[in-house]
């Protein structure tokens, strides 16, 4: 029997853009981050609810049950041929209590860069998932500042390592590149 | 005129690894990357809208 995902990686729509919209900035104004960055943030995902092919999506990381999303994730998929398809996560950003964790100087037990790296996983694994439905042969993550092609850079590597691999990993300039092993 | 259909081989889609697998993949690449470094991987996310058009 298949087990019941703990999680959902999908687009918003009205009832679950309200209820994160409402929760980030209620986190916000509590000074878990600046209300004008996630207000802006926000407007960008009001405007990016529907997939459009060639065009960014706005994609929630959503515990099961929840209407909160825990992450926002930018994703565009792109048809580079008749033949070849990609998806790409261009970024993620973290609910703010989750980025205050992560970043708090209290935080001695690294709770809240465990709990950043659960999200990021879940992304990752719904990122993956979705390429496969989309019969995507290419799965892009960009990082935009060296430290961010630093840490794909260790991602790809460990990926490489997984048992059974159903993939290649390689940094191709400020993308990890993820792709079916065999193509 | 007749109109010949070509064929082109299908390239293999993707196919995801799974859940467990990434999980051990990510915590072994923060363990390398170290605190900081992932600290700022999710922190350089913020403010990179101009940049993220030519990405896509």
């Amino acid at each position: 029997m298949a087990t019941k995902q703990a999680f959902n990686f999908e687009t918003f729509n009205a009832r679950s853009f309200q209820a994160t919209a409402s929760a980030w900035t209620a986190e916000a104004n509590a000074g878990l981050a600046f209300p004008s960055e996630i207000e802006q943030l926000l407007t960008w995902t009001s405007t990016h609810l529907v997939p459009k092919d060639g065009e960014s999506v706005a994609f929630g990381v959503f515990p099961s049950g929840s209407k909160e999303a825990e992450a926002i994730c930018e994703v565009v998929v792109t048809r580079k041929s008749v033949r070849s398809k990609w998806v790409k996560l261009l970024r993620i950003r973290l609910r703010p209590k989750v980025d205050d964790a992560l970043n708090s100087a209290a935080d001695t037990s690294n709770t809240g860069m465990r709990e950043a790296l659960e999200i990021f996983v879940l992304a990752t694994v719904g990122l993956l998932q979705f390429g496969e439905s989309q019969k995507a042969n290419t799965i892009k993550i960009y990082g935009r500042t060296r430290q961010q092609t630093d840490f794909l850079r260790f991602l790809g590597i460990e990926l490489e390592k997984v048992k059974k691999n159903p993939m290649s990993a390689s940094m191709e300039g400020k993308f990890l590149v993820v792709k079916s092993q065999e193509m | 005129m007749e109109h010949k259909i070509i064929h082109l081989p299908e390239l293999k889609s993707f196919r995801a690894p799974s859940e467990e697998d990434v999980h051990i993949a990510t915590l072994a690449a923060a363990e390398k990357a170290g605190v900081d470094l992932v600290k700022s991987f999710f922190s350089d996310y913020k403010d990179s809208e101009e940049l993220l058009a030519k990405a896509a």
